[in-house]
């Protein structure tokens, strides 16, 4: 059975990975997972500077779900690299960093800082967070944009390049294809959606800027149609997340076109989510007779 | 801090709304000390999504029996009131900081609602360790308030809003009745909901007495991850976890709304 992925030299050795924002900077999970069983831990978003985040609330619960509104709190690239990286560097798991920001130049920044940094073995650019209160979805809802950023980091690192996608568009694959033409490695393919909840009794919002991020089994479908879409278009392998809580879910994803996955909000009620995802997939392909994930592909045609 | 699925031996309703459910603590474990939560995953459907925080109401050390006194508030406490005997539970904890003692002081353990049973669990707590603590529980009405089994050692007084049982008025309001002198001795221990817990910590303030709440807010991970149950802090507005730098704070340290 084999069913790693390589990218620009890089073998992941297999299919499941963490999703950033939910895995904090691994350590945190540290007495709860066995990191040997998980292929990829992608870090929580990194910004230039520290960031506080949003104010409370920033989480609320939804029909299979939930709203998150965390404001991409994370403590800056400099702490990063010096507090959060030397624990990372003892798991097995490939370390990808998310790198986030508002301009061209918080990319470039973070990216520049990290490229001397031993331990990591590629890059997710989150260009798609929608819970940044800078006036809009973020660039990711731009081909130009996004083109862009893709062209100024692949200039600045010839490590693995992944951009994440975000599902609030009108193509999704034309963001796509925009990226692998500047030179991405992959794309990850969804982000959270828009969401808002209104308490019934204040009449208003929950969340402080009114919307959030929704995710959770409810966008299982919406991820799955997306990866769908994407793979179809680019060649560059799709690396699919949006609603996974069961091998099963992953199994849709790898068949809608997806060459990985990614667990994330699903391993807040279950922390041994990504392991039992990993077992899950391999016990399916054997029963199914496929042995790489090419064969997984050729199941779909 | 462990993830374990326990099994549940007894789930009883005390008085509507009250609950009291009883599993067995692993050996291999660590027995949570008072404000520390363990959170709970009420189902293995997709809805409620999210992991619940509660905190024991008592341990009994021989058998490893852990109970939480809980309130139905919502749609997984609905579905924990209707676990049976041999139903499984799904635990992760204990987990974040705990209510720690001030030398020479005596303690006031004052709340009511879903604090009630972690507060129980304290003043046994405090009990045990030589201490004399002050319980103040507070209910709407004499119909609302639980029968508790405290050790007799325990001094509790029940306030009630509308005077049905105890001191008619809020633990507050007790807490002031006492003569000053009395008052001023003191350290206090709090939870209930936000607005109870700011009057408490305003009280507190006044009277120069150290105070700490319990913080309940919506969480996701448990494990300081996601950034997601936070809380303002009074320093430059710096977020506090409450599943990591809490769920205990001292009251000054929060900005209360």
């Amino acid at each position: 059975m084999d069913l790693s992925l390589s990218l620009r030299g890089v073998r992941f050795p297999g299919p499941v990975g963490t999703a950033s924002g939910t895995f904090g900077y691994a350590k945190e999970y540290e007495s709860l997972v066995d990191f040997s069983k998980i292929a990829a831990v992608y870090t929580k978003a990194v910004t230039p500077e520290p960031r506080i985040g949003n104010p409370a609330p920033r989480l609320v619960e939804t029909a299979s779900g939930m709203l998150n509104s965390i404001g991409l709190a994370n403590v800056g690239v400099e702490a990063f690299i010096r507090d959060k990286m030397p624990f990372l560097r003892t798991i097995p798991s490939k370390i990808v960093v998310n790198v986030a920001g508002s301009t061209d130049f918080d990319y470039e920044a973070v990216i520049e800082a990290l490229e001397p940094v031993e331990g990591i073995d590629g890059y997710e650019i989150n260009v798609s967070c929608p819970n940044v209160n800078h006036g809009g979805l973020g660039l990711g809802t731009d081909p130009t944009l996004v083109a862009a950023v893709t062209k100024a980091i692949r200039a600045r690192t010839q490590r693995p390049l992944i951009i994440k996608l975000s599902p609030n568009v009108t193509d999704i694959a034309a963001i796509a294809l925009a990226a692998e033409a500047e030179g991405a490695d992959a794309v990850s393919c969804v982000n959270t959606l828009v969401g808002m909840v209104i308490d019934l009794t204040t009449k208003k919002p929950v969340l402080p800027w009114g919307t959030g991020g929704l995710s959770g089994p409810a966008i299982l479908p919406v991820a799955v149609a997306a990866v769908y879409k994407v793979s179809r278009k680019v060649s560059i392998p799709v690396i699919g997340l949006g609603g996974i809580s069961r091998w099963e879910d992953a199994v849709q994803h790898l068949l809608a076109g997806a060459s990985m996955i990614q667990v994330g909000s699903g391993t807040f009620a279950n922390p041994a989510l990504a392991q039992e995802v990993a077992q899950g997939i391999e016990s399916w392909a054997r029963r199914e007779g496929v042995f790489t994930m090419a064969e997984i592909h050729e199941l779909a045609r | 801090m462990k993830q374990f699925v326990s099994e549940v031996l007894e789930n009883r309703e005390l008085i509507e709304n009250y609950f009291e459910i009883s599993f067995f603590w692993p050996a291999d474990c660590r027995i949570p000390l008072p404000g520390q939560i363990v959170t709970i995953n009420v189902t293995s459907s997709s809805s409620p999504y999210l992991r619940r925080p509660f905190a024991l109401s008592s341990f009994h050390r021989d058998t490893r029996t852990a109970k939480i006194l809980y309130q139905v508030r919502g749609p997984a406490t609905q579905i924990l009131s209707r676990k049976r005997r041999g139903d499984t539970l799904d635990c992760l904890g204990p987990r974040g900081f705990a209510f720690t003692v001030e030398k020479d002081r005596r303690p006031f353990v004052v709340g009511g609602g879903f604090g009630v049973g972690p507060l129980v669990y304290a003043a046994q707590y405090l009990v045990e360790k030589g201490h004399r603590p002050l319980l103040v529980l507070g209910f709407a009405s004499k119909n609302l308030c639980p029968r508790l089994e405290l050790l007799p050692s325990v001094t509790t007084q029940i306030c009630t809003a509308d005077g049905t049982q105890g001191f008619h008025g809020t633990p507050v309001h007790y807490l002031e009745s006492l003569k000053e002198q009395k008052q001023r001795e003191g350290f206090v221990w709090t939870f209930d909901t936000r607005t109870k817990m700011k009057e408490t910590h305003l009280w507190a303030q006044k009277m120069g007495l150290p105070c700490q709440v319990c913080w309940d807010e919506v969480l996701a991970c448990t494990v300081g991850a996601c950034q997601g149950c936070t809380v303002a802090s009074t320093n430059g507005g710096t977020m506090l976890r409450t599943c990591t730098e809490g769920p205990v704070f001292r009251s000054e340290r929060l900005v209360w709304t």
